[in-house]
């Protein structure tokens, strides 16, 4: 069976796509066996989560339901745009697609983190 | 037809003891109106099939037992502190048989993002405190986190249940609850045992698993992680830590209180 993401190692993979950038990351792993709405479902977590002054991103992976979603707030989507949303997803999907839930959520995480670090590098005002 | 009788006889029941109750009250903040149903959701979090679904292990509930258990979702408590209102309304609408006081009202605010379980003191000894927190750290608040609300609110009031009464089969079909109910009369007294014995074997049987199983089984709930300090979900080795506080036992027994 799919082994389970690490949150350590999660936490830590969000610490370094976080340097460099004002940005603010969440990975949410939920434990549902069907998700129909993954990208309504990180809709309504996010508006939970505390974003403090700056723009975020939140990361939702359902292993159960092998469904996930990457959503940002309006900055960081009008900063990057569709190109981001779409990169990180295939990056992402072929990870998936081994079974390799962990490495999924990683990889996705550099790439936010290398395209946050080029639109939202530390030391902007916020917009 | 039994179900809409059986749904008048708890409104005015709960309608008679607010009565004798209420005058006695001195609340500083609005009570809302004494719930007719077992579950009042104002803010349209549940889905309904979710609400009938409670609605119907309630009301078989509280048949089967006494004892009154009901959900009450609303948007928030303004400037009144959770346990406050809690207590008080709790109080005010006269949850349970009067005398007894053997009542359980899982209240949920969604935009305060806080729970608490109420639990009238004929029930403390049956749900004690640190195991009202327990079902709202590990239950209620873990799946409020992951978003998902009729989960939370069906699985806390099921370990609400089954804690109560550990032989209540929280997850009987329907109609087998309607099967056994009709011949309420005539069930042979060695039932009872058999379903304690199935209960049981099934504990058992969970607990089993759960060793051999071991780290590998199950998601525990899910996560979410984050790496910023200060925000609620940082940090913390599980779901709900760091923002989960324990019920108070100031007014009406005790329970507890959770946010996510």
């Amino acid at each position: 069976m799919t082994r389970i993401p690490d949150r350590e190692a999660v936490s830590r993979a969000i610490a370094d796509a976080e340097a460099g950038t004002t940005a603010r990351i969440h990975v949410a792993l939920l434990d549902d066996e069907r998700l129909d709405d993954p990208l309504g479902r990180a809709r309504t977590i996010f508006s939970w989560l505390d974003r403090g002054e700056d723009a975020g991103v939140l990361m939702l992976v359902a292993p159960r339901a092998r469904r996930f979603a990457v959503l940002g707030d309006d900055v960081i989507h009008e900063l990057a745009g569709d190109e981001l949303w779409q990169s990180v997803t295939a990056e992402m999907t072929s990870h998936f697609a081994g079974d390799d839930v962990e490495g999924a959520i990683l990889r996705g995480l550099d790439v936010l983190g290398d395209a946050l670090r080029r639109h939202r590098p530390a030391g902007t005002l916020p917009a | 037809m039994s179900a809409i009788a059986a749904r008048g006889v708890l409104a005015s029941a709960l309608f008679a003891v607010a009565i004798a109750v209420a005058p006695v009250l001195a609340a500083d903040f609005p009570i809302p109106p004494v719930p007719h149903t077992y579950v009042t959701d104002g803010t349209g979090s549940l889905s309904s099939a979710t609400t009938d679904a409670l609605e119907s292990e309630l009301k078989s509930y509280e048949k089967q037992t006494g004892n009154q258990v009901i959900v009450w979702i609303g948007q928030t408590t303004s400037d009144v502190p959770l346990e406050d209102w809690t207590s008080t309304v709790a109080h005010a609408w006269g949850i349970g048989h009067k005398g007894k006081d053997d009542g359980v009202v899982l209240f949920v605010f969604m935009k305060d993002h806080r729970a608490r379980i109420e639990v009238g003191y004929g029930l403390e000894g049956d749900l004690p405190d640190a195991k009202a927190s327990e079902i709202m750290r590990n239950v209620i608040v873990a799946k409020m986190k992951s978003g998902d609300v009729d989960a939370a609110v069906s699985g806390g009031v099921a370990s609400i249940l089954t804690t109560i009464t550990p032989s209540f089969a929280s997850n009987v079909p329907a109609a087998d609850l309607a099967a056994s109910s009709n011949d309420d009369e005539s069930s042979p007294a060695w039932l009872p045992f058999l379903i304690f014995g199935i209960f049981f074997g099934v504990w058992i049987l969970v607990f089993v698993l759960r060793r051999v199983g071991g780290k590998g089984t199950g998601w525990g709930g899910g996560w979410i992680a984050s790496s910023s300090g200060g925000s609620d979900f940082s940090g913390g080795s599980d779901f709900g830590g760091g923002d989960f506080s324990a019920g108070g036992g100031d007014f009406g027994g005790g329970g507890a209180s959770g946010g996510w």
